[in-house]
């Protein structure tokens, strides 16, 4: 017997007693006597609760693995809350290390025991108010989430757990980039630290799970005579009878489920029935609640909430606000927060704005809750921050602190086909989570400049390539008397399947004009280009103001000429008003083959902007519709 | 790996910006490569008008 063969004696039916780790301290015999090991090695018996129900997912016997080693479950402890109830599952690795696999309301998170690196007594956390810091390891602050206080603790299995009093508290610690520490006072002067990592369900890769149906609570509506169900309970602490309304909390330390008032209104309008199967986000749930909500202002904007179950990743909820939808579930690696009320918080470099800060009043409830809704006393303050498509909501009650749920955008028609019965009202006001619209404003500059670098590269590029060559170069003369006169050049040759030609136009022009008619005839089939362009330059004084229009020198283009062999028929004709004698007379003409036009750059770019320009103008629209139902919307209006 | 052009995802507004980015550079290069001038001028057609301007300033 002891700790080296594993093997003991029952110390209340003398059955032999197996611990299956060196490190667990209770076992509970199928006698029903809980036996506790000393440190001397002896087994006592133990005055505790023990587990006569066995509802959850996960049993002692269930395996899984956590970042590659594998584990086996062999008991828990079980802690009661004000209003929830948590499984601390004793899971034993294949070492011989045991550890914590803490379950609940879908989050699931593995406690190992840790050090902190400056000597934090349970008088200093003690007295910590949430919100508070407190240094647990010096690199990073350390900020109190949440208190609770275990009324009653209840055991299964061979349970790795340390002396401890009827009741104890527990004491969330969390510092930013998802690291949490959970110190348990078990003792008035014994604190055990647990590093928490949350992790998700479908990582655990869970077997042999207890795959019998849950067996539900029966409550008894006395005002009505109807029983009601509730599925999920122990983790549902609140139910509401959907025949007359009335409610029921789970309350004062088992004593059941007690008789609340009314809903003071109870038309159960709901758009998805109870018991409803549907699939969101790949997560098969069951319709098992129903609350509308008012905010507890002078607003009293009011929504509809609908609580989802799934029996492995737990509760989740859908909010509808206005034909909008909202898919939202608790989260264990969620935001941290300093101080009682920011205005914006950051988690994973994203930045979420406040929308809303608020206090809820319930009106109409149907099915079951997790959680005690109905409890006004908590004074719940609920804070939205948004960063659409994702919200950040955050909880907060005074005593027991902060629980953080993340929210998304859900599309009504998805869950049209995913609960098929329902009857979705329509949208007539833009979801707070609504992504149309939506851009991330940084990415869409960083786009937009990339765009404009590539296009500019591309049109360089293909301009270093092109040839630039010279086909006709000469200084063409008018005759003294004559208002126009005809040249034609050599024959030259294109050589490129498509390329243009540029017509540089140079005349000594002094308020007149020169013009020139340019025709390019393809000297194999006839075929003829024509063009014409003036070079005019006027100035003078006006009212004592100088003034001057156009330019001695001009250009112009033929494009997308087909090659081939050429020749130029130019015609030059100038202004003559003021007499033949007077007017200019030269007109340089230079044709280049094959050159850049940087105006095509120009254009496309111009094209290119109006993407942006466009999608800036419909952000800010549709930001400002989806903040104007917030009290702290960036988009004021000045009153007048 | 998870495709970043997924709905929800900061790629997934500017993902038809992308194509028209790639659309305009080509387009642009086919345009400089023939020596076409887009929305301008491409020869067979006679520029009108000049006279107004001379009459102006007269």
């Amino acid at each position: 017997m002891g700790k080296e063969t594993g093997l003991y004696q029952c110390p209340a039916c003398s059955q032999s007693l197996i611990f299956q780790s060196k490190e667990t301290r209770i076992k509970v015999c199928t006698c029903g006597a809980i036996a506790n090991r000393l440190e001397s090695d002896d087994l006592v018996k133990k005055s505790a609760f023990t587990i006569g129900d066995h509802n959850d997912l996960i049993q002692p016997g269930t395996t899984g693995t956590y970042k590659g080693q594998s584990f086996e479950v062999i008991g828990r402890f079980r802690l009661w809350l004000a209003e929830s109830v948590y499984n601390y599952w004793t899971i034993v690795f294949a070492g011989g290390t045991p550890a914590i696999l803490a379950e609940g309301y879908g989050m699931y998170a593995i406690l190992q025991t840790m050090r902190p690196e400056s000597n934090i007594t349970a008088w200093d956390i003690s007295r910590l108010e949430v919100a508070d810091s407190i240094s647990v390891t010096n690199e990073v602050p350390w900020y109190l989430q949440r208190r609770d206080k275990a009324w009653k603790y209840e055991l299964e299995g061979e349970v790795w757990m340390p002396e401890c009093t009827d009741q104890f508290e527990l004491f969330d610690l969390y510092a930013r980039g998802d690291r949490h520490v959970e110190a348990i006072q078990y003792l008035k002067d014994y604190i055990v630290f647990y590093n928490v990592d949350f992790v998700e369900y479908s990582s655990l890769n869970l077997q042999n799970l207890n795959t019998g149906t849950p067996e539900p609570k029966q409550v008894f509506c006395a005002n009505c005579n109807t029983n009601i169900e509730v599925k999920t309970f122990p983790y549902a602490q609140s139910c509401s009878c959907t025949g007359c309304g009335t409610r029921f909390a789970f309350k004062d330390a088992g004593s059941g489920f007690r008789t609340l008032k009314q809903d003071t209104g109870n038309d159960n309008a709901l758009a998805i029935q109870l018991g409803s199967k549907g699939t969101i986000k790949g997560i098969d749930y069951e319709v098992i609640g129903y609350a509308l909500k008012e905010e507890d202002n002078a607003e009293a904007a009011r929504w509809k909430e609908y609580v989802l179950y799934n029996r492995a990743e737990g509760y989740a909820f859908l909010s509808e606000y206005a034909g909008s939808w909202l898919y939202a579930r608790e989260r264990g690696n969620s935001p941290v927060i300093g101080s009682n009320s920011p205005d914006s918080i950051y988690y994973k470099g994203a930045e979420y704005d406040l929308y809303n800060r608020y206090s809820i009043r319930i009106v109409d409830t149907a099915g079951e809750f997790p959680y005690d809704i109905f409890d006004d006393e908590r004074k719940i303050v609920s804070a939205e921050f948004i960063a659409p498509p994702i919200m950040w909501i955050y909880e907060r009650s005074r005593e027991e602190g902060i629980n953080w749920f993340v929210g998304e955008h859900l599309d009504k028609k998805e869950l049209e086909r995913q609960f098929p019965g329902a009857a979705l009202p329509a949208q007539t006001e833009r979801g707070v989570l609504d992504p149309r619209g939506r851009t991330n404003l940084p990415l869409l500059i960083k786009t937009t400049f990339a765009g404009i670098i590539i296009l500019t590269l591309v049109h360089f590029l293909v301009g270093f390539g092109q040839q630039q060559r010279t086909v006709f170069s000469g200084d063409l003369q008018l005759r003294d008397s004559t208002a126009s006169s005809t040249f034609v050049s050599p024959k030259f040759t294109l050589h490129k399947w498509r390329s243009n030609l540029a017509f540089d136009l140079t005349s000594p022009v002094d308020n007149n004009w020169i013009d020139m008619e340019a025709t390019l005839v393809n000297a194999g089939n006839g075929q003829e280009y024509s063009l014409q362009q003036t070079v005019e330059y006027y100035h003078g004084v006006d009212d004592g103001e100088s003034w001057s229009d156009g330019d001695t020198h001009e250009t112009a283009y033929l494009s997308s000429i087909p090659g081939g062999d050429y020749f130029l028929r130019i015609e030059a004709s100038r202004d003559t008003t003021n007499g033949a004698w007077s007017s200019v007379r030269d007109l340089a003409v230079t044709v280049k083959n094959d050159v850049p036009m940087h105006r095509n750059l120009f254009i496309f770019l111009g094209m290119l902007l109006v993407w942006p320009v466009v999608a800036y103008i419909w952000f800010y629209v549709n930001e400002r519709r989806r903040w104007q139902n917030s009290p702290y919307t960036p988009y004021k209006t000045t009153s007048s | 790996m998870n495709n970043p052009f997924r709905p929800g995802s900061d790629w997934y507004p500017v993902r038809w910006f992308l194509v028209l980015i790639a659309l305009l550079t080509m387009s642009m290069s086919y345009f400089d490569y023939t020596g076409n001038r887009f929305l301008g001028y491409t020869g067979n057609q006679s520029r009108n008008g000049y006279y107004g301007s001379h009459y102006y300033h007269k």
